[in-house]
């Protein structure tokens, strides 16, 4: 089953971010989220700042993993809303 | 199936570097530091990497300590150190699909091998001690590992209970 979340991105519209084989999620600064993937390739994602030591991205983007893993196969892609900070910008490397 | 073990990492508290110990303390430091941290919190001595509990706070700059695998008390200057509460913390999903082998790498960190590039083939969780010799934490991954893989599809992550070898971080590479 492939899932997908759809993230709104400043000034970009919705983004698609892939659920699947996702090993690790990460608060990696104040101001990016990674996804780690088994296959190799990190997902960055650069939001507005959060406080120090608070990982309250990292805690919405695996919560809304783990809705959209949990949805039926048919709906591949959660509308990710509510995150606590904009978010800015998503690339993958 | 995507499943994923929930796991509570607790939160780092306060980090510093400890300056000569005063009186019977065991751990000292300056700037009113240990003013969040309780007893009964996790202090990692990063440099000697030995695991300690907060016995007593004789005040904010003085602890005294409980080694849980031998380390020695008082920790000298310029020992790093990080305190991690023992009540609060915040849940990590860690994958468990593909696993190659799970292994007690040391007393205190337990690792999950992945089928993936090298890069990011080795989730790290770094835990309170086992007892020298002992695979206990290992054993524990592996049996919530299990018993997450006979739940419903739509359990999708698990929450794993580590105590007592409460996880202090986790890491991939």
């Amino acid at each position: 089953m492939t899932k997908f979340l759809s993230i709104p991105v400043t000034s970009e519209g919705n983004q698609l971010v892939s659920c699947n084989d996702i090993k690790l999620i990460e608060q990696g600064s104040t101001t990016t989220v990674v996804i780690t993937y088994g296959g190799g390739k990190v997902t960055t994602i650069t939001h507005a700042a959060s406080s120090a030591g608070s990982e309250e991205m990292r805690d919405a983007i695996q919560n809304a993993v783990i809705s959209n893993l949990q949805q039926s196969w048919v709906n591949v892609s959660l509308q990710v809303e509510g995150l606590p900070q904009a978010v800015s910008g998503i690339a993958v490397a | 199936m995507e499943k994923f073990l929930d796991v509570p990492v607790y939160d780092n508290v306060v980090s510093g570097t400890a300056v000569t110990p005063v009186g019977s303390a065991d751990l000292t430091d300056t700037g009113n530091i240990f003013a969040p941290v309780a007893v009964g919190d996790i202090v990692h001595a990063a440099s000697s990497n030995k695991y300690f509990l907060v016995a007593s706070k004789i005040d904010n700059n003085n602890l005294t300590l409980t080694a849980l695998d031998g380390g020695t008390i008082p920790l000298t200057a310029g020992e790093v150190f990080y305190i991690h509460s023992a009540t609060a913390s915040n849940k990590q999903i860690v994958s468990i699909e593909n696993v190659k082998l799970i292994e007690q790498a040391s007393t205190s960190t337990t690792t999950i091998t992945f089928d993936a590039p090298s890069s990011v083939d080795i989730i790290t969780l770094t835990h309170l001690p086992v007892p020298s010799g002992s695979e206990a934490m290992r054993d524990k991954v592996q049996d919530a590992m299990d018993a997450a893989y006979i739940t419903n599809w739509e359990n999708v992550a698990s929450e794993f209970d580590a105590r007592p070898y409460k996880v202090i971080g986790i890491s991939i590479a």
